[in-house]
């Protein structure tokens, strides 16, 4: 019995919830600081098991197995693989980053925020940790409820529509999910002569998938719910347009994380659950999920560059980045997925970056709009530099991570697909064209009078702000020149991953 | 592949046939730039994976510096971007002219400076991959890559004066904030290639990048030769030289050098510039390069006027299209909730009247059912 | 009738009696409020004593008319439970209205004592009489607000709707009693066996089949038969409305369990896909209408009537040949009765004073107003759309797995329910919004409810969470019960 490092890793937030809870509401400085140190001591738990990782075997690791509800025997395990741990880093970094970004901000209703924030990180770490289908579920809702506040309560002025669409967009494929979820454990409860142990047990389930026992039928009908239910959340074409109004709505904070994390859980769940799962249907659908990835790609770009709010432009960024992903992971080889995830990682942190960024000046301007800007750069030069490097890094900077995973994909997907590959390459020119565009009526030319007016409001980037965009903008660049960091991570699931993926059956 | 090589060196070879005739520093610069994108484009195309990479950094250290130096240059002369309205300035801001001049070398592939290695892996690879055109158009290229560049340095640097009269006393070299980014930019400029691109193929570089292309390596099925100096890498590597030096050389002569150290000292010939691109035959290029192949009007057409009534479209489609269905299931299902609604009248009558007629459904269905 | 019958139905004479105790405290004691909540209460407890002490034990009484089974165990705890939380939540709204606490807590006991004898019954007259005791007190209560004239047109819509579907009910059952010669529940389901082993089903049959079919979906809430609910729910005193939610509805569940699963078993294959064609008719209807409202009564109103169709979809699976539908059935009146009477409850302590209603604008700003309320509130509503990890997401989630399990027709219908559950989501939420993203309004500034009344919203809390977190602490109790003969 080892140390239950994901669990308490997990934990963690919770029991910072729950402090922050009863403290008094009235003192946010000491809330503030609370839910800060329990996001961080989750991170540094988190980096921990990251520097204990044993990089080479395949499978999982640390886990831990209780039973939950033993008559369908739903229970409650967890365990990481390269990808997962991956994605638990990113979260915990993303979460205390936001959290201390939600310092000045956010002045009202401050205990209610902090609680929603560290649930949320419960939520997303448990959906990246959780190796029964039932438990996954679960923590996929739990992400749901704080993100519906943390837009519906600290958002801009069109909030509510927002959070509702998100919810509601979420909700519809996330039900079908558990239908989906379901039937699958009930068809391998029939196929084990009507026990259900096991029938939620992620491995179990591939162990059965992988030997082709999963018909046809419910293949196909199962992949299409969970790929709805991800598809949305990713979000790809044609199922996106929840995405720039949740963006454009929610407060900085929650950008950083529906864009760092949230949107990366879309592309989890299609690499852990449903393409190991249902092989078959995944090879079938296939091509129409490169088609729409690509389209995607192109897509989000070519929407981008008419974009005239900030938020909305690197919202719609998202988008074609996004499409990235999903063509890695459905070509089905080792080089494009290790792209597709380091791809998840970068995005993660670039437009996390991007929207930390946006919130500086909306901070200071309470305005979004590209066309009221202009000069910032001869006012706020640290910021216009720091702007000016993320900038480069979503763009795909060669040197920098974002081209790194971009490339990856291009060149994995280049066998199978070569037009789609190339097509997709064109995007990179379109980002470059609707990133500097935006960048140079941001940053540079005279000042507006818009900026003008606001006088000495206009102040450079506080610490704060900074020690929130370091760690970013040092790992984009560490992960641009060592990738080999994340991509040693990646070598056993994508093994696994193509393995179960070739598990195509009759 | 093919394509990729394709695009890149075609677009490495007009770019830098533009370049040749350009007169504004700036925009000599840039078509350079997009010249040596096109390079490394090809490089990806032939297979040459690491190669690009290098090229792409090694290029962003001496182009920084270039840029950066011209805008030293643009600062002395007070805001002037016209190449002809130059000349003569190496004496009065030497620490821009002597940095430019590194960063001239390293961009025109001398060896043993930072362009030389990359370039040189870029062709070696084109050749030794069996692209045996994209090498030579490349060869071609980096040959119209030193001669730009020493155009550049003439027309800036050396021979007479062509400075405004009321601006030549006011010529300065800039100060320090700009001048210490070149001399730092200078170091890599002349140093990176040596430093992890030596022993070619081998070096640092390569081990970094090994983990990346590995598996695409691996799947393209090409095993890399052995770098061998005394066998074909070497003789690539000093015909490339050699048409670099003829280049520079022609470009002496055509712009005028100034170097007192090594005893370098031509006038410019601006009347056989003339002469030679009037020619027939020639005149048709130069027109073609000095207006870019029209690109400029193709561009404005193709993607500002086109692309941006293209992008407005596509935004269109989707707030009304895409984004209007999901409003659409929205507004449709409140509709017909309030549609339904109007049932419940209130009225006592009417609920039993409409119990009676469920009733009756039912006992029709049941018997449709049951009775077979 | 013999010693050994009334130890059978001790549970239900002793509920008898706490309600005329009451009746005789208040007579004795006029005016000591506290005195009626320490007997009622106090009584209810004795009866859940009672109920236990039978826990595991099986019998019958008054030859065989009357079965006491795990089910009955089950069923008679639950109404026990909503007659407890009713009465907590009843004394803050009906004093400041001077309406008596006494004459409420006796009709309502009366009321769940007639659905606990409907829990047992396994004759068809008894069932139908037990129905009546158990519905009569419910129009009582409807109407218990003399002075609202709202209260009074709910009541006697309910009343006169509620009397032609028992008419309507009772036709059906003689059409079974003629058929079969029998009343017994038994005794009909080894005629039905026969006759459907032998293939023919006569038409009188199938009249009483609809018949049946309509008196218990008028009961339960199903469309087309639910035009009483949205005028009584929003017409009656909100603590009534609260029971009247949960109790006649899970009384209806359980004349389904009786006579359909019981009674009626061999014609399963028959009243399936009338049940498929209700079930989805119903949660649709529910919700798109619901999604409409502004009063959040009335809007709650029209969820019942979605939840009744997803009950229903457990009823399926069953019919469907899933045991594991009264299963599921079973745990999501438990889940339904403690996430609903929460609900209600928070509007009955928002409409504490006298003239609060129950529009969605009092909702506003709540969550700041009163942080408990409003998070209690937010806890139901999460729970009835069905977010885990809450009581109303394993419900669901239960019904579902049952009707995967059938398969077929089953598993589209369990897709409609899951696209009805998200469309749900909007006016659940929509509660939120207004408790939390909208500012509060001036004059709203509730008063704290008494020290019972938050007892009995924790209890709704808890239930919801505790049912959430360890749903196998129910399972075990409603597998038991699902099997019942």
């Amino acid at each position: 019995m080892h140390l239950p490092i994901l669990s308490l890793i997990t934990l963690t937030p919770l029991i910072g919830a729950i402090v922050v809870a009863v403290l008094p509401s009235s003192n946010q400085g000491i809330i503030r600081r609370t839910a800060l140190f329990f996001a961080l001591v989750a991170w540094v738990l988190s980096l921990l098991l990251l520097a204990a990782y044993a990089f080479g075997p395949t499978g999982f690791q640390y886990q831990e197995t209780t039973d939950w509800i033993p008559a369908f025997g739903i229970q409650y395990k967890v365990g990481i693989d390269g990808l997962s741990i991956l994605m638990v880093v990113l979260t915990t970094t993303l979460s205390w980053i936001s959290i201390l970004a939600s310092f000045g901000p956010i002045k009202d209703r401050v205990k209610g925020y902090m609680i929603s924030f560290l649930i949320l990180e419960v939520g997303m770490i448990g959906v990246f940790i959780a190796l029964d289908l039932f438990l996954f579920y679960i923590f996929w809702e739990i992400v749901l409820v704080p993100m519906y506040l943390i837009i519906g309560i600290w958002g801009g002025a069109n909030r509510i529509y927002a959070t509702m669409k998100f919810v509601l967009y979420t909700l519809v494929g996330s039900l079908l999910m558990l239908v989906a979820i379901l039937a699958t454990a009930y068809a391998y409860q029939v196929g084990h002569g009507g026990s259900w142990a096991g029938a939620f047990d992620f491995q179990a389930l591939a162990q059965f998938a992988a030997t082709g026992h999963f018909s046809q039928n419910l293949q196909i009908l199962a992949f299409l719910a969970l790929f709805l239910a991800f598809a949305i959340k990713v979000p790809m074409f044609p199922f996106h347009t929840w995405l720039p109004d949740a963006h454009t709505e929610a407060p900085t904070a929650g950008s950083v994380i529906l864009a760092g994390v949230l949107l990366k859980l879309g592309a989890y769940g299609l690499i852990r659950f449903a393409v190991p799962l249902y092989p078959y249907a995944a090879h079938t659908f296939a091509w129409p999920i490169i088609v729409l990835s690509v389209i995607a790609i192109v897509y989000g770009a070519i929407v981008s560059i008419v974009q005239t709010d900030l938020k909305r432009l690197v919202a719609y960024s998202s988008v074609s980045h996004m499409g990235f992903v999903t063509l890695g992971i459905f070509v089905f080889n080792a080089t494009a997925f290790q792209g597709a995830v380091l791809q998840m990682v970068n995005h993660g942190l670039i437009t996390g970056g991007l929207f930390l960024l946006v919130g500086v000046i909306y901070e200071r301007t309470h305005d979004r709009t590209i066309a009221r800007m202009g000069g910032v750069a001869s006012i706020m030069p640290v910021y216009a530099t720091i702007f000016g490097f993320f900038i480069l890094a979503s763009a795909g900077l060669p040197g920098l991570s974002g081209f790194v995973g971009e490339f990856l994909v291009f060149v994995g997907s280049f066998g199978m697909a070569p037009g789609i590959a190339a097509a997709s390459i064109i995007v990179m020119v379109l980002a470059a064209t609707y990133l500097l565009w935006m960048f140079q009526r941001v940053a540079f030319g005279p000042l507006s009078d818009f900026l003008a007016g606001l006088g000495s409001h206009l102040t450079d980037m506080n610490r704060t702000e900074l020690i929130t965009l370091l760690p970013l903008a040092v790992l984009i660049v560490v992960l641009g020149l060592f990738p080999s960091l994340v991509l040693d991570l990646l070598r056993a699931p994508a093994q696994a991953f193509l393995t179960a993926a070739a598990a195509v059956g009759r | 592949m093919v394509v990729v090589a394709a695009i890149g060196i075609f677009t490495a070879i007009l770019a830098a046939s533009i370049a040749m005739t350009q007169t504004d520093i700036k925009r000599v610069l840039a078509y350079s730039t997009l010249s040596q994108l096109g390079y490394m484009f090809a490089s990806l195309g032939v297979g040459a994976w690491t190669a690009a990479i290098f090229h792409l950094m090694s290029h962003g250290f001496f182009k920084g510096l270039l840029f950066l130096g011209s805008g030293s240059v643009i600062h002395a002369v007070d805001g002037e971007q016209d190449m002809r309205k130059m000349g003569g300035l190496a004496r009065k801001i030497p620490t821009t002219y002597v940095t430019m001049l590194i960063g001239s070398v390293a961009i025109a592939g001398v060896p043993p400076l930072a362009g030389f290695f990359s370039k040189d892996e870029i062709l070696g690879g084109a050749f030794k991959n069996g692209f045996l055109w994209v090498w030579a158009i490349g060869f071609v290229v980096a040959g119209m890559t030193a001669f730009y560049m020493f155009r550049l340095m003439g027309m800036t640097f050396w021979g007479p004066s062509h400075v405004d009269p009321e601006k030549v006393g006011h010529i300065h070299e800039s100060p320090s904030t700009m001048t210490r980014p070149l001399i730092l930019l200078a170091i890599p400029a002349v140093f990176l290639g040596m430093a992890i691109g030596f022993p070619p193929e081998t070096g640092l570089l390569h081990s970094w990048l090994q983990p990346v292309f590995e598996a695409t390596i691996a799947a393209s099925g090409r095993t890399e030769a052995a770098y061998s100096f005394l066998g074909i890498d070497g003789a690539l590597a000093i015909a490339t030289t050699t048409l670099v030096a003829i280049a520079i050389v022609v470009a002496w002569r055509l712009f005028g050098v100034d170097m007192p150290f090594w005893s370098l000292r031509s006038q410019p010939r601006p009347d056989r510039v003339r002469q030679m691109s009037g020619a027939r035959g020639m005149s048709f290029l130069y027109r073609a390069s000095s207006n870019k192949w029209w690109f400029d009007d193709l561009n404005n057409l193709l993607f500002v006027v086109w692309g941006g009534k293209l992008a407005n479209a596509v935004f269109w489609f989707d707030r009304t299209i895409i984004d209007g269905t999901v409003n659409g299931v929205g507004t449709v299902t409140t509709a017909a909730g309030m549609r339904l609604r109007t049932v419940q009248t209130g009225r006592v009558q009417n609920y039993a009247l409409g119990i009676a007629i469920g009733l009756i459904a039912m006992a029709v269905a049941y018997l449709l059912i049951a009775v077979r | 009738m013999s010693w050994s019958d009334i130890g059978t139905i001790a549970p239900i004479v002793i509920a008898v009696l706490v309600a005329a105790a009451v009746l005789i405290v208040d007579m004795a004691m006029p005016g000591r409020r506290d005195a009626i909540l320490v007997t009622s209460l106090g009584g209810l407890g004795l009866v859940a004593v009672a109920i236990l002490v039978q826990a595991g034990h099986s019998g019958s009484a008054f030859g065989a008319a009357y079965s006491l089974d795990n089910l009955t165990v089950f069923l008679d705890i639950l109404f026990v439970v909503i007659a407890a939380m009713t009465i907590m939540f009843a004394g803050d709204y009906l004093e400041p209205r001077g309406l008596p606490l006494a004459e409420f807590a006796a009709v309502l006991i009366f009321a769940v004592t007639g659905g606990m004898l409907v829990a047992g019954s396994t004759d068809l007259l008894l069932l139908f009489v037990a129905l009546e005791l158990m519905v009569l007190p419910g129009y009582m209560l409807a109407g218990f607000a003399r002075n609202d004239p709202y209260s009074t047109e709910g009541a006697i819509k309910y009343f006169l709707l509620g009397s032609f579907s028992s008419a309507i009910l009772l036709f059906g059952l003689a059409y079974v009693w003629g058929i079969t010669g029998t009343t017994r529940v038994d005794g009909v389901t080894a005629a039905l066996a026969t006759a459907v082993a032998h293939g023919s089903i006569q038409p009188g049959l199938a009249m009483g089949l609809a018949f049946m079919t309509a008196g218990v979906a008028f009961k339960m809430a199903a469309v087309p038969f639910h035009y009483w609910t949205p005028d009584a729910y929003q017409g009656s005193p909100t603590p009534v409305t609260a029971y009247l939610s949960v109790g006649p509805k899970i009384g209806a569940f359980a004349i389904a369990l009786r006579l359909f699963v019981g009674a009626l078993g061999p014609l399963k294959a028959d009243w399936l896909p009338v049940i498929i064609v209700l079930a989805a008719a119903t949660m649709t209807l529910g919700n798109l209408v619901a999604i409409t409202q502004d009063n959040v009564k009335r809007m709650l109103a029209y969820s019942s009537i979605a939840h009744t169709g997803y009950i229903l979809v457990g009823l399926a699976a069953y019919a469907g040949g899933q045991q594991s539908g009264i299963s599921a059935i079973l745990f999501y009146g438990a889940a339904y009765t403690f996430m609903n009477m929460g609900a209600f409850a928070v509007i009955t302590a928002l409409q504490r004073r006298p003239g609060v209603s129950s529009q969605i604008s009092t909702f506003a700003g709540l969550g700041r107003r009163d942080p408990w309320l409003g998070a209690l509130m937010a806890l139901f509503l999460l729970s009835l759309t069905g977010i885990p990890p809450l009581a109303g997401f394993w419900a669901k989630a239960y019904v579902i797995l049952a009707a995967v399990q059938a398969g077929g027709w089953l598993t589209a219908l369990a897709v409609l329910a899951m696209v009805n559950a998200a469309a749900a989501a909007f006016y659940y939420l929509r509660v939120v919004v207004y408790m939390y993203m909208r500012e509060p309004s001036e004059e709203a500034v509730p008063s704290r409810p008494g020290a019972l009344f938050r007892v009995g919203l924790a209890m709704a809390g808890v239930g919801t969470l505790i049912f959430g977190l360890f749903p196998a602490l129910v399972t075990a109790a409603t597998n038991a019960a699902s099997v019942f003969h």
